[in-house]
């Protein structure tokens, strides 16, 4: 008898669980990461009667034997996955459009300020004689100037913003790292052992790897205890069980203008190996590397050959004082740099000089030596071995490399060539008489440099006899946006992928509140019996008390 | 049977709302911009050649302007050399006139001060200055005025310019010369009968006087220049091809050049005749491809005029340079002539051009539209039907969320 009330009362509590469940269930409908929870009821263990020889098994109840997560840990994966590769190509796709709009659509910036300035170099070759016509050529050679400042200062406004974001996610990205080991800590200790653990603080932890993977790509592996280490990269551990590796971001030995990110504890360099991966990091990297570099150092490029080509015919001619034309323009010779890598132990530096401004190519080059005191030069946008040698003076690509003092195996130096033409590029006649419109015969009136001066804008003096200015400019804008559409069309793609993984995992562990409601209906209604229950059991003892008592 | 999660229900309307007013905000800005491109990637090719073909129309619209400039300057230069043209006109008349009638020497006096006035004249055409107060005629030393008398012998103007040529950009293949310089105009003409020039030595005593002469076949004449000295008696002379130095053989079966008054003297494709008295030692030279300004030859007309011709030889004289000065006015306009065909042929150049260039300007400006320019009728169709997607889109979600099971439980 006393089994029906045992019974019921199992009944009620199981009910009670599964109605707190789904509670439980209706309550966390719209946080992240909720893992629907379900109730795994088994039948008690019954009740043997009848002896040994012939027994019978009474049903003793029911119990609740756990509570679990409806989770599929490949569906988790795989939306984690792709939430790197989104987060990867959110990041490249949010900066070129930046880019791209600093580049601007050809009605405003850097193409009308070239277009006019050879207008009113055409406008002095009609009325050479003339002041007014002078004196508007040089405005507009100050207004291309500024053009040419411009676009090179919002090209740096926004790696300045690059590496913002890349010390934001750095920051992130320790925060998360430290909120996994800590997780890791309380499910660790919470159930000695996995499959144990609390399902809200798994949920929490999937939750907190699924952000971190939208900064860097990770890989996880859990361990007997239950905790999850998670690597970064090539293998580097960002969480090993309850410990986390902080990670900082450090100006970068070979460039001053970019960050590497390394290990706080022993600072070992993983830039590479993320930027080799997915996640936010890696598109910042991919964004500065492939597109910003390549833009800037073009636009470099095209201001560079634009001043010394013309500073060149410019001083072939006479200007109205009967002297020979000055450097119409900033002289380019001091606008490439050689930076070297504060790791250097050797004595060794470079001495760059322009010697075919035609030949030049919109890259950096890196110069390093090897263990046999050899030098290798690899020209980064195609990264590609041009020049090994043992001595100087290095010849290629329209650069001259002049190497002095003595580098030491392992040296390196980054050469950017054409990176600060933009930002060098400076207008220097003041005075209108001493713009060269004359050939060498002189005269008030001869026009004859003037017309060939003007005649530079449609000469393919550029990238081996290859381009106008304007073209290399073109090039900038084709190249950045098609990166531009290529990076939005594959992003389109992954998010379309990402949405399908997220949408597989929610159909098995998100939460549908009808079948939650059919839950509570399903359990209350199992409650109301089990009460039942116990009231029979109670109204069969008291019909045993009657008899007693009458 | 796919299970599906209520927030799935959520998040889907969500994204396909949001693509649709993302889709609608688009089609809304190209609408009212009216350019199909809004950023670079959009169509990234189509964006790099808009900035070319924007470049390459703004050149042309820069050739117009120097056509337009170029036009101009060669229309002042036209009319200024039509007056030339007219004063050169003027002298002849009046030396024809002096030539035909039977005048005496204050007659000639008379016309001699009228042409000395169209020398004036002449000389202040050279100087004309454009509308920047810039010398036409100066070649690149524009501000130097070019044509100005000479300081010891007044009547002789001398030439302060250079032989400068300025050009001007009209087309992408095609510069323009828009100036010729005084040199060019005033100077470089031909004198004499335009192939060559004869002249009388000034030491001589006889009263011997050279024709003008002419080519009679130009196959073998030489450019070469000569001199013809009368012998002792100067009944014979010779012919000496100063350019090679080598003595000229008369016709055979002569053997020496005999001098008869007024008879033809023909050699290496050219001819001539001397009439008159010479003496022995008298010399005559026949000069090649000799140049000379048109200010000498109105200032040796004027001074022929105004010598007296009372005596044979005078008149012999007078007459002869009278035939000389009307050759070489007819060289001067012959000459400038040919430069004013050179400028009505580059005025020429510069309308097709400028056609060429206008025809060129609206092919880009279209192919610019056709890449740029937004399609009104298609954006119309893409706005409306984006418009139905959405309301779609809002109206089914409003439909599915409010079915609940929870609405029946009471």
């Amino acid at each position: 008898m006393a089994n029906i009330m045992q019974t019921g009362l199992s009944a009620l509590t199981a009910s009670q669980r599964a109605l707190a469940t789904a509670s439980h269930n209706i309550a966390n409908i719209n946080t992240p990461g909720y893992t629907r929870q379900r109730v795994e009821l088994a039948t008690n263990r019954p009740e043997s009667v009848g002896g040994a020889t012939r027994p019978q098994y009474v049903g003793n109840g029911v119990s609740a034997q756990s509570i679990s997560r409806v989770y599929d840990g490949f569906l988790t994966e795989q939306a984690r996955n792709y939430g790197s590769s989104v987060g990867q190509l959110a990041a490249k796709d949010r900066w070129i459009s930046q880019l791209d709009s600093v580049l601007g659509d050809g009605s405003t910036g850097l193409a009308p300020a070239v277009k006019q300035f050879f207008a009113s170099a055409q406008d002095v070759a009609n009325s050479p004689a003339s002041s007014p016509e002078r004196q508007v050529l040089l405005s507009q050679a100050e207004t291309l100037a500024n053009q040419f400042n411009n676009l090179d200062s919002q090209i740096n406004v926004l790696r300045d913003g690059v590496n913002e974001d890349l010390r934001g996610a750095v920051t992130t990205i320790n925060g998360l790292t430290e909120n996994i080991a800590k997780a890791n800590y309380a499910i660790a200790t919470s159930s000695g052992g996995s499959g144990g653990a609390s399902p809200d603080l798994l949920d929490q932890r999937d939750q907190l790897v699924a952000n971190l993977a939208q900064k860097v790509s990770v890989s996880t592996v859990v361990q007997s205890d239950g905790s999850m280490s998670v690597f970064a990269g090539n293998g580097q551990s960002l969480v090993l069980g309850s410990q986390s590796n902080a990670l900082e971001t450090k100006i970068s030995t070979a460039d001053p203008r970019k960050l590497d990110i390394q290990f706080k504890a022993d600072g070992s360099v993983i830039t590479n190996s993320l930027s080799n991966g997915s996640g936010e990091v890696s598109g910042l990297l991919a964004f500065q590397d492939q597109v910003l570099d390549p833009a800037q150092n073009k636009l470099g490029l095209m201001a560079m050959g634009l001043a010394q080509t013309f500073n060149d015919q410019h001083q072939l001619g006479l200007d109205l004082n009967g002297n020979a034309g000055g450097d119409f323009f900033t002289d380019s010779s001091s606008v490439p740099t050689s930076q070297k890598n504060t790791a250097n132990t050797g004595t060794g530096s470079l001495a760059l000089t322009i010697a075919n401004i035609g030949q030049l190519q919109p890259s950096d080059y890196e110069l390093s030596y090897d263990s046999a005191g050899t030098y290798n030069l690899r020209r980064l946008s195609d990264d590609k071995m041009v020049v090994t040698g043992s001595a100087g003076p290095v010849a290629v690509d329209g650069m001259g490399i002049a190497i002095t003092g003595t580098p030491v195996a392992g040296d390196k130096f980054r050469i950017q060539f054409t990176r600060n033409g933009a930002a060098s590029f400076k207008a220097l006649i003041k005075d209108p008489r001493e713009f060269a419109a004359a050939d060498s015969a002189g005269g008030i009136g001869n026009n004859a440099n003037a017309l060939k001066l003007a005649g530079l804008q449609t000469e393919k003096t550029l990238l081996n006899s290859s381009s106008t200015y304007q073209d290399v400019q073109n090039q900038v804008v084709s190249e950045v946006g098609t990166q531009g559409s290529t990076t939005r069309n594959t992003l389109k793609t992954q998010e379309a992928l990402q949405e399908q993984a997220v949408q597989a995992r929610d159909s098995v562990s998100g939460v549908n509140l009808d079948e939650e409601a059919a839950n509570l209906m399903k359990y209350q209604r199992s409650y109301e019996a089990a009460a039942k229950v116990i009231q029979i059991g109670d109204s069969i003892i008291q019909s045993l008390l009657d008899v007693v008592r009458g | 049977m796919l299970r599906i999660a209520t927030t799935q229900l959520y998040q889907q309307a969500a994204k396909t709302m949001g693509d649709r007013q993302t889709a609608l905000f688009k089609v809304q800005q190209q609408m009212a911009t009216g350019n199909r491109l809004l950023t670079n990637s959009d169509d990234p090719v189509g964006s790099a050649r808009m900035l070319g073909l924007n470049e390459e129309l703004g050149r042309y619209d820069q050739y117009q302007r120097n056509t337009g400039l170029a036009n101009s300057r060669l229309n002042v230069e036209e009319t200024t050399l039509e007056g030339v043209g007219q004063t050169l006109q003027n002298v002849r008349e009046l030396i024809v006139q002096a030539n035909n009638a039977p005048l005496n020497d204050s007659d000639r006096r008379d016309i001699a001060t009228q042409i000395r006035q169209f020398h004036a004249q002449l000389v202040g055409l050279a100087n004309t200055q454009d509308g920047n107060g810039e010398y036409l005629f100066s070649g690149f030393q524009s501000h130097t005025q070019p044509f100005v008398p000479n300081i010891v012998t007044p009547s002789q103007i001398d030439y302060q310019g250079d032989q400068g040529q300025r050009l001007i950009k009209a087309g992408p293949g095609l510069d323009v010369p828009v100036s010729d310089s005084g040199f060019d105009v005033f100077q470089n003409v031909p004198a004499g009968n335009g192939s060559f020039s004869v002249a009388a030595a000034a030491t001589n005593t006889g009263t011997g006087i050279i024709d003008l002469g002419s080519v009679t076949n130009s196959t073998v004449f030489l450019n070469h220049n000569y001199t013809i000295a009368f012998s002792s008696p100067p009944t014979t002379f010779t012919v000496t091809d100063n350019t090679i130095g080598s003595s000229v053989s008369p016709p055979s079966p002569a053997v020496s050049w005999s001098y008869v008054d007024g008879q033809a003297i023909q050699f290496d494709g050219l001819q001539t005749a001397i009439s008159g008295a010479p003496v022995a030692l008298d010399t005559f030279t026949i000069q090649s491809g000799a140049k000379q300004d048109l200010f000498t030859t109105l200032d040796k007309l004027a001074t022929a005029l105004e010598a007296g011709s009372s005596t044979p030889t005078q008149l012999t004289q007078f007459n002869d340079a009278m035939a000389t000065g009307l050759s070489e006015l007819d060289q001067g306009l012959d000459h400038l002539t040919g430069i004013r065909a050179k400028i009505g042929g580059r005025m020429n150049a510069l309308d097709d051009q400028q056609n060429t260039n206008g025809d060129f300007a609206v092919h880009l400006k279209q192919t610019i539209g056709e890449i740029g320019d937004l399609d009104y009728a298609e954006a119309a169709t893409r706005l409306s039907r984006e418009t139905l997607v959405l309301q779609a889109a809002q109206q089914s979600f409003v439909k599915i969320q409010g079915l609940s099971l929870f609405n029946y439980m009471r």
